[in-house]
């Protein structure tokens, strides 16, 4: 009986432990990962971090996720230098609350500089910034970040580039080359 | 004497570099991380008619920045030609890989780097037949790779300055072209292991010797490879091995052809 109890109260501390213990997943987009051998180097300088739990890639997704102590924050500078160090290209970060629940394929096309996700309704003004090279969708610059547009049918605008625009629609996933890609249902063009 | 010269060239040539992910024959662009350590251990396997040469290499590799790898590799050589036989250790073989360019992108990324090797005369001997070169050999190339989530294509051009050797022969330097395609059954996960199938076409061509000025009659030429190979890897560990077989020869004088080259690697970084 005594040794139940003393197990009862180690698991009961161990859960305690864990759900408090204040983890946190870090999920952040890579570019250039495409296989597993060559994306090591990335485990090797993130678990050389104190407070870095564990590290998993999807490559499908270009999706780098950790789990961390909650007060363990990189700056974007320092994980560019982490990840140029280890020969990729590092194209931003999310943050999600717990290291349980869904896995890191399982918030694919989550990850970009603007926190939008698959599925976001949006409505974005930026500057056009030129058609792509299919002449199918076209690019709009919003902060500093480039998105693809695919406009509805016949609706491509004909703009000179730098002209503002105001795009709402819905996020579709992410280009080959990393793009959010918004489905537009209205355009507005400048009168 | 001059047959001996060139199936020594033919295997130093193709000595692995510090590439786990890379074409196995060929040369790749591939560098370490900045601060890795890669280490290989590598049998290789040439046959001619009546010359067979085994060599167990044993390798290492660091990188100096992401874009810049410099390594080191030891073989110890077996030769056995018209019945006698010699081992030992053979030579030691310096490499450095610069990348020059590189774009990356959603699961592809695309790269271009220069390659240096000196490979120095450091087996010594006089028994027959003999371990050493008697020159020290250098080789310039370049490589280009595409590697994407499932097809890979790599391509590269290599050319091998030759040294004079003890005997005073002018060994004839040797241009390499190399193109190689892979392909995977499936995206590779990070804690699965990962099977990538290769096919190389190497083809490599050797001025004549040259010895007192008088080309040697029964040296240089052309040969054309098809090399399947396969590249298994976990994580960090990487087993790749690949066969060439000769499928063009233009042999200058009487030379017995390439009959096949094996290789074998076993590489971890750390």
């Amino acid at each position: 009986m005594k040794k139940i109890t003393l197990i009862s109260t180690l698991i009961m501390f161990v859960g305690f432990n864990s759900a408090y213990a204040g983890e946190i997943k870090q999920v952040m987009q890579v570019h250039g990962a495409v296989c597993a051998s060559c994306a090591y180097g990335l485990e090797k300088k993130f678990k050389k971090i104190d407070g870095v739990k564990s590290f998993d890639i999807n490559l499908k997704d270009g999706l780098v996720s950790i789990c961390t102590d909650d007060n363990l924050k990189f700056s974007d500078e320092q994980l560019t230098q982490i990840f140029i160090e280890s020969g990729y290209s590092y194209k931003g970060k999310k943050i999600e609350p717990s290291c349980d629940g869904e896995s890191s394929s399982e918030v694919a096309h989550a990850v970009n500089k603007m926190g939008l996700n698959k599925g976001d309704e949006v409505s974005l003004t930026g500057l056009f910034n030129g058609i792509c090279d299919d002449g199918k969708d076209f690019y709009l610059v919003v902060k500093s970040e480039v998105i693809e547009i695919i406009p509805p049918r016949g609706a491509m605008p004909d703009l000179a580039i730098g002209t503002p625009l105001t795009v709402k629609g819905i996020v579709v996933g992410q280009s080959e080359d990393g793009e959010v890609v918004v489905e537009a249902s209205v355009i507005d063009e400048p009168k | 004497m001059c047959k001996r010269i060139l199936l020594a060239a033919a295997i130093m040539l193709n000595t692995l570099s510090v590439q786990a992910h890379g074409p196995i024959f060929s040369l790749g662009p591939e560098t370490i991380y900045k601060d890795g350590v890669e280490t290989h251990l590598e049998y290789q396997r040439a046959n001619k008619k009546d010359e067979t040469e085994n060599e167990l290499t044993l390798g290492l590799g660091y990188g100096i920045t992401q874009d810049w790898t410099i390594s080191a590799a030891l073989p110890y050589a077996s030769i056995n030609e018209d019945g006698a036989n010699n081992v030992g250790i053979g030579s030691l073989a310096l490499e450095t890989t610069y990348r020059l360019w590189k774009h990356n992108a959603l699961g592809k990324q695309d790269s271009v780097s220069a390659i240096a090797r000196a490979i120095l005369d450091t087996a010594k001997g006089s028994d027959t037949p003999a371990l050493t070169r008697g020159a020290n050999d250098f080789m310039l190339g370049l490589a280009y790779g595409r590697e994407s989530l499932i097809w890979q294509r790599w391509a590269s051009v290599r050319y091998r300055f030759n040294g004079k050797s003890d005997a005073g022969i002018e060994r004839g330097d040797r241009v390499s072209v190399d193109a190689v395609i892979g392909w995977r059954a499936e995206i590779p996960q990070y804690y699965k292991s990962d099977t990538l199938w290769i096919v190389e076409l190497n083809t490599e061509t050797t001025q004549r010797s040259v010895q007192n000025n008088i080309p040697l009659t029964n040296t240089g030429g052309t040969e054309f490879f098809v090399s399947p190979g396969v590249i298994w890897s976990y994580r960090n560990t990487t087993v790749k091995g690949g066969i060439q077989f000769p499928v063009y020869h233009n042999l200058n004088g009487a030379q017995s052809q390439s009959d096949y080259r094996l290789k074998l690697a076993l590489e971890l970084i750390l």
